[in-house]
């Protein structure tokens, strides 16, 4: 990898490719893992909630992704795809918790506990269209909310990161995008929420 | 009717709205993004490490053995990592008051401790027959460390409770 694309004024570590970052932290840059942290936190955030993952076990299979990654740094073949390791990697992680919780506990209501969730999720936004949208959004089937949680990470996962965390073909992501997006567009106009308009511009 | 383009366009506004909702009603926690900054505190480089060969909740995943249930262990969780020469069995039960993890290594060892995600560590007593007792070990993922014989030390791979 080339060195680090230096931005006029930006922090040359945000600019910096995830290959040459992981060299840095490697070398002991402490800079450089917060620069990879915060690149990728959202991305495995949204993985184990993508999974339906409870805070707490999403907490925990984040964290132990980053001792993962401490873990395998040295002997990571290839660096710049360290964002797919990370996917594959959070994939797994939440799966075994998830494999776990089924021996202990009774296997739960879903549904019943997106819609409790999506009851509190309406008091926190403001805007009646944001959250008609989330209400369209918690009305989408399991595959089409997993898909667009994935993708509602920050800064958005590239469709090799998004493959990897869902185990599904580059070659899908798109297709299966604008599938759930048209679905949820149609939740959107035909659902229980006549007074909303559709997006301006295209009534 | 609008152009593909003008499709693909309205679905990238869609998708962004979607994603600026996400990170007001579900955002990554404080405690998340403060805990991934302090895992590179677990990077060391003097240890080789003791792998996970076998775990009971992950029975026919192509570990060793099947679920092994202990006498009144309704919930307990048996582990065998094995790495630099030594072999250790770890049983995982929840208690009122965290977790007690009991240990048994198959070979002499010293100096043994239970690290945590965020670089802390609590030392454990092995006695003359390889035996260890943690009580009230914390939520979130742990792993040993330990000495063998020869003086080579050793970490397992991580585990989450």
């Amino acid at each position: 990898m080339g060195p680090a694309i230096r931005g006029d004024g930006m922090d040359p570590l945000a600019e910096a490719d995830a290959g040459d970052l992981v060299e840095r932290v490697r070398d002991g840059d402490d800079a450089a893992w917060s620069a990879l942290t915060d690149r990728y936190v959202s991305l495995l955030w949204s993985v184990a909630r993508s999974m339906r993952l409870s805070e707490a076990d999403a907490a925990d299979a984040v964290q132990t992704t980053w001792l993962r990654l401490v873990e395998a740094l040295d002997g990571l073949r290839d660096p710049a795809r360290v964002g797919s390791w990370l996917a594959t990697t959070m994939r797994r992680e939440c799966l075994a918790l998830l494999r776990r919780r089924a021996k202990v506990v009774a296997a739960q209501d879903w549904d019943q506990l997106a819609g409790d969730t999506a009851a509190l999720d309406e008091a926190l936004l403001r805007q009646e269209r944001d959250a008609a949208l989330w209400r369209a959004f918690k009305g989408l089937g399991p595959r089409c909310q997993s898909l667009l949680r994935m993708l509602m990470a920050d800064p958005a996962p590239s469709y090799a990161e998004v493959s990897a965390a869902l185990d599904m073909p580059v070659g899908g992501i798109g297709p299966t995008r604008r599938r759930c997006l048209d679905n949820l567009r149609k939740i959107m106009l035909t659902g229980a929420h006549p007074f909303e308009a559709p997006s301006p511009g295209n009534a | 009717m609008s152009t593909p383009v003008d499709a693909g366009d309205r679905d990238d506004a869609l998708m962004a709205d979607l994603r600026r909702i996400a990170a007001e009603v579900d955002p990554v926690p404080p405690g998340v993004v403060e805990a991934a900054r302090a895992a590179i505190l677990t990077r060391h480089l003097d240890h080789e490490l003791a792998e996970l060969i076998a775990d009971s909740s992950e029975a026919g995943a192509g570990l060793l053995f099947e679920a092994v249930r202990g006498p009144g262990a309704g919930e307990s969780r048996l582990l065998t990592f094995d790495g630099g020469g030594v072999q250790v069995d770890v049983d995982l039960a929840p208690t009122g008051q965290g977790l007690r993890v009991i240990g048994q290594f198959t070979g002499p060892v010293s100096e043994c401790g239970v690290e945590r995600g965020d670089g802390g560590a609590v030392e454990v007593e092995v006695d003359e027959l390889g035996r260890f007792v943690a009580d009230g070990v914390p939520p979130g993922p742990i792993r040993l460390r330990f000495r063998s014989d020869i003086g080579q030390l050793v970490r397992t791979a991580w585990l989450v409770p």
